[in-house]
């Protein structure tokens, strides 16, 4: 057991070399994946034919960086992901706790369900799921991301400080 | 074709109930949560650590330990003081580690215990 409390203690300590407390990292971390989330919202429209006046690129570049701002945001949640939950659990002290707690539970099965989804279009030529499974997919993440950041990170900023 | 459909989505849904089935499970157990220390924990003076508790710790956990917003209440319920020994060494969600320590930390412990249950 000594070693499995030594991880929070070494991630505490890699975390508070760049920010002032473990909670401060997650609420940068989220911010970034939120605005990663917001250019995947944009490109994402505009590989469905919309934005076209906002976002003048070709369809494939735009895909690109549909697809890398995707990894990136996952990225910038997995810290955020192994505090919630590997260390400090499912809790509902109060409303606003739980549900982010609720919210948060869900966030990685609907990413690992849209992944799919994208990856067996991919695979069956794009004639394989109805065409709102994916627009919905990818909605139900942007609104549970947008959730977990409102309930947590926005908080943070507002009713602790905001700073590093 | 629509049973083929269906039997299609069959398959992210499931996707979506073994993940978040193995996320609350996690978050359930959180395996690597600060395990409270074991052995008896140094109390010190509670005057001396309500004084402390005023000026460190009620901006979070309100004042007499009734909850401020940010930080849990911790009176009126049952404190395992061996856990919020640990959970001031080393921090927990917005609480910085270490703002209280040594003597202080004592008399602060020391106070808790009046505000228990």
């Amino acid at each position: 057991m000594t070693l499995i409390g030594d991880v929070n203690g070494t991630y505490t300590e890699i975390v508070t070399w760049v920010f002032s407390s473990t909670i401060a990292a997650k609420a940068w971390l989220a911010t970034i994946a939120l605005a990663l989330v917001v250019v995947q919202v944009l490109t994402a429209s505009r590989m469905w034919g919309r934005t076209r006046r906002l976002l003048p690129f070709d369809v494939p570049s735009v895909a690109r960086v549909h697809r890398w701002s995707g990894r990136l945001a996952f990225a910038f949640t997995l810290p955020v992901f192994f505090h919630c939950v590997f260390i400090l659990g499912f809790e509902t002290t109060d409303m606003r706790v739980g549900a982010h707690a609720v919210v948060g539970s869900f966030l990685y099965g609907v990413f690992a369900a849209k992944v799919l989804v994208i990856r067996t279009r991919k695979a069956a030529r794009r004639e394989s799921y109805p065409h709102w499974v994916l627009p919905l997919a990818g909605g139900l993440l942007t609104a549970g991301l947008t959730t977990l950041w409102l309930t947590s990170s926005l908080w943070y900023f507002t009713d602790v400080r905001f700073g590093f | 074709m629509a049973s083929a459909r269906l039997r299609l989505l069959l398959a992210p849904l499931s996707l979506f109930a073994y993940v978040t089935a193995m996320v609350v499970t996690l978050a359930l157990v959180h395996p690597f949560s600060p395990e409270a220390p074991r052995g008896a924990v140094e109390l010190g003076d509670a005057y001396s650590g309500g004084i402390v508790y005023e000026q460190t710790c009620a901006g979070c956990h309100g004042e007499g330990g009734k909850g401020g917003g940010v930080g849990p209440p911790l009176a009126g319920r049952a404190l395992d003081l061996a856990l919020a020994s640990a959970r001031i060494d080393q921090g927990a969600g917005a609480m910085p580690p270490a703002l209280v320590a040594g003597r202080q930390k004592a008399d602060v412990l020391a106070y808790l215990a009046t505000l228990a249950e």
